[in-house]
């Protein structure tokens, strides 16, 4: 990928508020997140590379803390582009790991970890329509 | 027909617009809020879709969260009932760019009537009877706006041109105190408006509420369905409305449904509105017209037997009409009384959870409403809880079979206006139908000082 067309992604990221962008094409996938003071990180990975890597946090879920969506979508256990799912009981979870999507219209929202865990149960079903505020899977701090 | 409808509302409209669909055998889609998880409607629907918390704003005026639930339920149309984004008509072009149905006039109509000089220009040119005084914003010169003032006669009232809800206006009795009020109302519009541009009506000083209920669909077909009469109001809400107006000639009512109807016709309007009147010495004064469903459609559905909800979706549906204006008649009197939670005499608002709820009932007796027994009223939304509406071949019977009514309501656990309909009832004012906007703040006054 040339600079300039990272350059061009990289504007309307910011642009668009959007806090990560992830772009395959055969032979390259790159992947732009947004760190918390605005400067854009840029992985260039392969498929074997662990997409949306977390911060480190020391932050831990109390006991069964329950994700819930933050906006209505259907919901995918799974990246589309990827055949194991994003999380799994008995999974550790970091804070703002992904554990799922959200499709609204056109848009991949990520359903993340509010907190440091192991996942304990999967509430929701993948493909199914759920609403603001549903339960999406239970998380518990991690011993 | 459509298979699928989304209803962009709560509490009792978004049942009674459900009750219809599914009469239609159309399913629906609930869009509610957090607080509104258990609500009757919810429960209900063919589907539900929590769209955002409790706050209207992030909820049931989130326009974009309303159309994504849309699009992800595969609804074809969308029923926006009265308030909220009922007459926002950004939002019904967003809804038909969508590719769906809004349930409701063209966007267009909608932005006309919203603006009120342009409203007037539009009925005075279609022949609907108007407030004397010009339908365009007044001249800045003194002597002009007096002569424009003297021509209409005194009392007069100057209104701005962006204002609305009781909002920017000012009652001028003589000449003398004329280029004053304008000066403050201009000041005034300029800074809550943004539009200073003002304009200058006939004061009517003990005019009735009276309104003409339409429906048109998009074949150029076009019917009045009767007119109903709301003057008891409290702080510009209606609290009792009723239909036919008590002691107004058919004939005339007749004249001024006729013109409703031209207007309709001459602008191309679409679905069910209203025509809403100021009545005084015998005569008809237009003031706005709503471009939705009202809250009291149905004292006008129990005396024409037609279903509004019904109708407009199948107008909406592409259906043309399939009743003439011969079809409808006006069959005996109804009534509806607001029930609202909230103190009977202060006016303020008392969500809580209803412990008793015992409803009336009997032979022309119809209450809608999306209240039970245990159900949490919640503070975040209008407090309107039931209407209470009866029918009687007379205003007599129908005037008795309310009293009857409000006795066999009981509500316990939260405060309701109940006492105060219950009042109302017994007072020979509105019993005899000699009542105008006015009658209600004066009672209570009256009533409060003795």
């Amino acid at each position: 990928m040339e600079l300039n067309e990272l350059q061009q992604l990289i504007a309307k990221l910011e642009a668009s508020g959007l806090r990560s962008l992830e772009l395959s094409r055969p032979g390259e996938r790159v992947k732009l997140t947004m760190s918390d003071n605005s400067e854009v990180q840029v992985v260039n990975a392969d498929d074997t590379v662990e997409l949306f890597a977390a911060p480190a946090s020391l932050q831990a879920a109390p006991a069964g803390t329950t994700v819930l969506t933050e906006a209505a979508g259907l919901f995918l256990a799974t990246h589309p582009m990827r055949s194991k799912p994003l999380a799994e009981v008995g999974q550790s979870v970091k804070k703002n790991d992904v554990l799922g999507l959200l499709k609204i219209g056109p848009v991949y929202a990520p359903v993340t970890a509010p907190a440091d865990g192991v996942v304990t149960q999967i509430l929701a079903s993948d493909g199914a329509l759920l609403g603001f505020g549903a339960p999406v899977l239970e998380i518990a701090a991690s011993a | 027909m459509f298979d699928k409808v989304l209803i962009a509302n709560r509490g009792e409209i978004a049942l009674r617009i459900q009750r219809a669909c599914h009469e239609l055998g159309v399913q629906t889609v609930a869009i509610h809020s957090e607080a509104d998880r258990d609500a009757k409607h919810v429960r209900l629907a063919s589907q539900a879709i929590c769209i955002g918390p409790a706050s209207p704003g992030r909820s049931y005026l989130n326009q974009a969260a309303i159309l994504l639930a849309a699009e992800l339920s595969g609804a074809q149309a969308v029923h926006p009932g009265y308030g909220f984004l009922s007459e926002n008509a950004g939002f019904a072009d967003r809804v038909e760019a969508a590719g769906m149905v809004f349930i409701g006039p063209r966007p267009d109509a909608i932005r006309t009537m919203g603006d009120k000089v342009a409203a007037k220009r539009a009925m005075r040119e279609a022949g609907v009877p108007c407030v004397p005084g010009p339908d365009g914003a007044l001249p800045e010169d003194g002597a002009q706006i007096q002569a424009i003032a003297r021509e209409i006669g005194y009392p007069v009232i100057v209104k701005a041109s962006g204002g609305g809800g009781g909002r920017g206006m000012r009652i001028v009795q003589t000449e003398s105190q004329l280029l004053d009020a304008i000066s403050v109302t201009r000041e005034e519009a300029r800074r809550a408006f943004g539009n200073p541009e003002l304009y200058i009506e006939k004061f009517l000083e003990h005019p009735r509420h009276v309104e003409i209920q339409v429906l048109c669909d998009n074949y150029g077909n076009a019917l009045w369905l009767g007119c109903r009469d709301c003057s008891m109001q409290r702080r510009h809400q209606k609290v009792v409305e009723e239909a036919p107006a008590p002691g107004i000639p058919a004939e005339l009512i007749a004249q001024v449904g006729e013109r409703c109807a031209d207007a309709c016709r001459q602008i191309g309007y679409r679905g069910a509105g209203t025509f809403e009147f100021l009545y005084e010495d015998g005569a008809f004064f237009f003031i706005e017209m709503n471009t939705r469903l009202q809250v009291e459609h149905p004292v006008t559905e129990m005396t024409s037997g037609v279903d509004i909800v019904q109708e407009q979706i199948r107008i909406a549906a592409g259906e043309p009409l399939r009743i003439k204006q011969s079809d409808i008649k006006v069959n005996g009197h109804s009534i509806e009384c607001r029930i609202n939670a909230e103190d009977p005499y202060a006016c303020t608002p008392c969500p809580g959870k209803i412990t008793r709820w015992d409803l009336p009932g009997g032979n022309g007796v119809r209450v809608d409403t999306h209240a039970t027994a245990g159900y949490v009223v919640p503070p975040y939304y209008d407090s309107l809880i039931a209407k209470l509406i009866v029918h009687g071949a007379t205003r007599e019977e129908a005037l008795a079979r309310m009293r009857l009514a409000l006795l066999e309501m009981q509500v316990e656990g939260i405060s309701t206006n109940i006492p105060l309909q219950r009042e109302i009832l017994q007072d020979p004012g509105f019993c005899a139908g000699e009542f105008d906007i006015h009658h209600l703040e004066r009672w209570l006054k009256q009533r409060q000082a003795a």
